[in-house]
This record gives C-alpha cells, structure tokens and sequence, in this order.
C-alpha cells in the first residue's frame, strides 16, 4: 500500500501521458511486452520447453535474400561474430508478437528488469526505436537449447589446474595438439529487459556450466562460435505457423 | 582461370538429356567456332533422345571439359556419373546465385573464391545432394550447406588461407544434423571426411 502511494506521482504523470499519446495516435510501442509486476521474474525455459515447442525470433535488418539462403536457411552473414554468445532473442507464444520486432530497444531500455520493479513507458520514449524494414527470423528453441558443443582450450598451467580439479572426480578430458578437448552446452536464458519481457539470451554454457563470454579468446571464437552459428542457422525458419501460447502458468505469479 | 558459364538455372533439371544439354553448350561455350556444327549435332542428338551419341559429341571434342571451366584440367567431365554431374550442377548454379548477390554489394577476389570453390565442388560432387547453399563469407571463408534425403543437412566452412600450406588447405569444419539435430561437429581432413561421408550417406 505505501509502496503504491509512493508510486502513484509516477503512474498518474504515465497514465496521463500515454493516454495523450495513444488518443492522438502517436503511441507506437507496443505496451504488452512491457514487465508487468504480476509476472514472474524469470520464465524457467528448460521446463517450458520440455512441455511444448517454443519459437523465438530474431531480428535482421538486411533484406530477405541476405538473411536466408536458397535451402531457406539463416545465412551465417545475417549474424554478427560478436553477438554470439548473447545472442539477443525474443520469446513468442506470450505477449511478443513478430511485428513488435520492428522496435529495436535502446540506452536504459535494454537494461534488465530486476526486482519486480515498476516500468512507466513515458520514463522510456527516448529508449526505442522503429525500424523501417527488418526481416525475422524464427528459430525453434526446442533445437538449439541444451545442445552439445565441443570446443577448445590450450592447455596452458593455471587452466590445467583448474581443468585438473574439475575433473577430479570425474572422466579426463582428451587432450589434442596440446588443447583440451571440453564439452559446452547451449543455453536459451530468459532475461527480461525494461522494455522487453520476452527478451532472451543465447548462450554456450562451459564445462563447469558457466556461460562463456567473447573476449577474443581463440578458443572460443573459432571452433564452437561456428558451430554455434551452425546450429542456429539448422533450426532457423523465414516463416511462422502459429506459435504455441506460452501457459500463464511459466510466466505469472 | 576458373570460368563460369552462363546457364538458367531452369535447366538444370535431373534429366539424362538436361544435364547432357549443359555440358554441351558448356563445351559450346569453349569452342565457339565450332558451336553450329555441335549444336546441330546436338539437336539431332536430342531429337532421338539418343543419350550416348550425346555423350560421343562430348568425347569427340579435344578439349577435356569440366564442369567449372579448366580449373582442373586431370578431371574428365565426361567421365562423371551422373549423379556426380548432377551434384556439380547443382553447385555451381548456388555458387553462381551468390556470386552474383555478393558482387552487387562488394568488390569480390573472386579468383580466389572460384579457386576454393572449385576444389570443394570437385570433392563434393561424389555426393548425392538434393540441394545446396552457397555462402562467402566476409571473413574470408566459404559455407556450403547441403541437403540430402531424409532431412539430412551438412554444413561445411573453408577458410580460404593464404600461401597454401598443406595442412590448412585441406582443413574445413563441418556440422552435420538430421531433422535439424546436431549430430557432429568437428575440423577435419577434407577428403578424408568427404570419403568417409560418401560411404555413410550412400549405405
């Protein structure tokens, strides 16, 4: 109750302005993918998706011949190196819709949303933009979650340590041309912006299940960076049938 | 030099005749001087669907034909099996597609580019695809996406490295799914892969 009294400067100036925006037609965001405080703070993907097929989307801003190939696929140009791992996504079957794709979220917008917290759109109308002509890609998050990835690492001393005590207890790791020989997973991570909930995360979780950054590392961008993109451009779609609704259930409280 | 030659793409249909047609006016394409006397040949060659005649019209000439021009002049078009000079048609003519959508955007070493591609074409063809992608990519590589029956797809990458050092050359990652599912990953020996891959798809 104090919280909302402590609120509610903020939520009548919202109220007022974006129904000023909406009643003269200049209100463009889409305001159902904004988090809503009822929703929970992280849809537990791995679950979800052991339920249903779930297809995310991703947006292009090349053209239709330049994002896929003529065997239908995402051409591996259409993404860029450094955007994987992270590769940014968007959930479809809940509030997100593939023409809410247009809007490419900006500056405080992209932050995440954390603690339930309040999110007013007339605090956020310099955060987003509208795109002219972008291009979607539809991938089927049922292929590329949880997927095995092999990869590489050069066996240098204090990485042999570390290696060396992980796999303590459990099966070494082959070692070829002095490079260990390790196993990653790919990970589909609901990560919920300011101005998008359905927002989501591609990632290659590492042998002791971190997610592994690009930082330029070798052994990360050549090998498992490819078959990263790989397994991204086998499971991608240049169209939609009807997605599957997400059950409420995975996403409110 | 690798030479391309303008063919639709509309024929390059799986048919005996269609694919007889390409190597012909390929051939054609070389000998110009020449071109009445083959293509009436070849005419009367269509007309009574004589296939082997078709393939003496080949064989007749001196010059050895090749799929890609002379960028391997040891390999005997005419003595390509059928399916081999589907597969080559059919990636010549992905190969093509994206050469030219490339070249509308950048300036292309397409020397280069046509050097790897001919030597991954000629490896490949000894498999029985169904359909191909090609891809350039900027970083100086190309993907190959191939589809085969029953949902199957490989995806190969060759980087194209400079001073031919023999190990890189005949490296390339490939990825390999059915029904869109990673089966196996890995940097390999290119024709080795490419032996072993042949044995697995044609059993």
């Amino acid at each position: 109750m104090l919280q909302t009294l402590k609120l509610l400067p903020r939520i009548l100036r919202n109220t007022l302005r974006i129904n000023f925006l909406k009643f003269s037609g200049r209100l463009i965001f889409p305001l159902e993918i904004l988090p809503k405080r009822n929703y929970k703070p992280v849809i537990n993907i791995s679950l979800l998706l052991e339920n249903q097929s779930v297809f995310i989307l991703r947006r292009s801003n090349s053209s239709f011949s330049d994002t896929f190939n003529e065997l239908g696929y995402l051409r591996e140009s259409a993404l860029i190196p450094k955007e994987i791992p992270n590769l940014s996504l968007n959930l479809l079957g809940g509030k997100f819709k593939p023409k809410d794709a247009c809007f490419r979220i900006i500056n405080n917008g992209q932050k995440k949303w954390i603690n339930n917290e309040p999110i007013f759109l007339c605090e956020y109308l310099k955060d987003f933009k509208k795109l002219d002509e972008t291009c979607n890609i539809y991938l089927n998050a049922n292929g590329i979650h949880r997927q095995q990835v092999p990869y590489t690492v050069p066996t240098n001393p204090h990485f042999k340590k570390e290696v060396d005590k992980f796999f303590e207890y459990v099966s070494k790791p082959i070692i070829e041309d002095d490079k260990f020989l390790l196993q990653g997973e790919t990970n589909i991570q609901h990560d919920p912006t300011k101005l998008n909930y359905w927002h989501v995360e591609f990632n290659l979780i590492d042998f002791k299940g971190v997610a592994l950054k690009y930082n330029n590392s070798t052994s990360i961008k050549d090998f498992c960076v490819k078959v990263l993109k790989d397994i991204i451009c086998a499971n991608s779609y240049n169209y939609l049938a009807d997605p599957k609704p997400i059950p409420k259930k995975f996403y409110i409280k | 030099m690798p030479m391309l030659i303008n063919i639709p793409s509309t024929q390059f249909t799986t048919g005996s005749m269609d694919r007889i047609e390409v190597l012909v006016k390929r051939n054609l394409h070389d000998h110009t001087t020449m071109h009445n006397e083959y293509l009436a040949e070849y005419e009367n060659c269509k007309e009574k669907s004589k296939v082997s005649r078709g393939m003496e019209i080949l064989k007749e000439s001196d010059h050895q034909v090749t799929t890609l021009g002379d960028w391997d002049e040891q390999d005997n078009e005419f003595k390509l099996s059928d399916n081999e000079i589907n597969s080559r048609v059919v990636l010549t003519s992905s190969y093509k597609n994206e050469l030219k959508r490339v070249k509308k955007k950048q300036n292309l070493n397409s020397d280069k580019f046509n050097r790897y591609f001919s030597y991954m074409c000629k490896k490949l063809s000894s498999l029985p695809i169904q359909n191909s992608a090609v891809e350039l990519i900027s970083d100086d590589s190309i993907k190959i996406t191939l589809s085969f029956l029953d949902e199957k797809v490989l995806m190969l990458r060759k980087y194209m490295v400079d001073g031919d050092r023999e190990n890189n050359f005949n490296d390339i990652t490939y990825s390999f799914f059915i029904n869109r599912k990673l089966i196996s990953a890995d940097v390999t020996n290119f024709e080795t892969f490419t032996k072993n891959f042949k044995e697995y798809i044609t059993n």
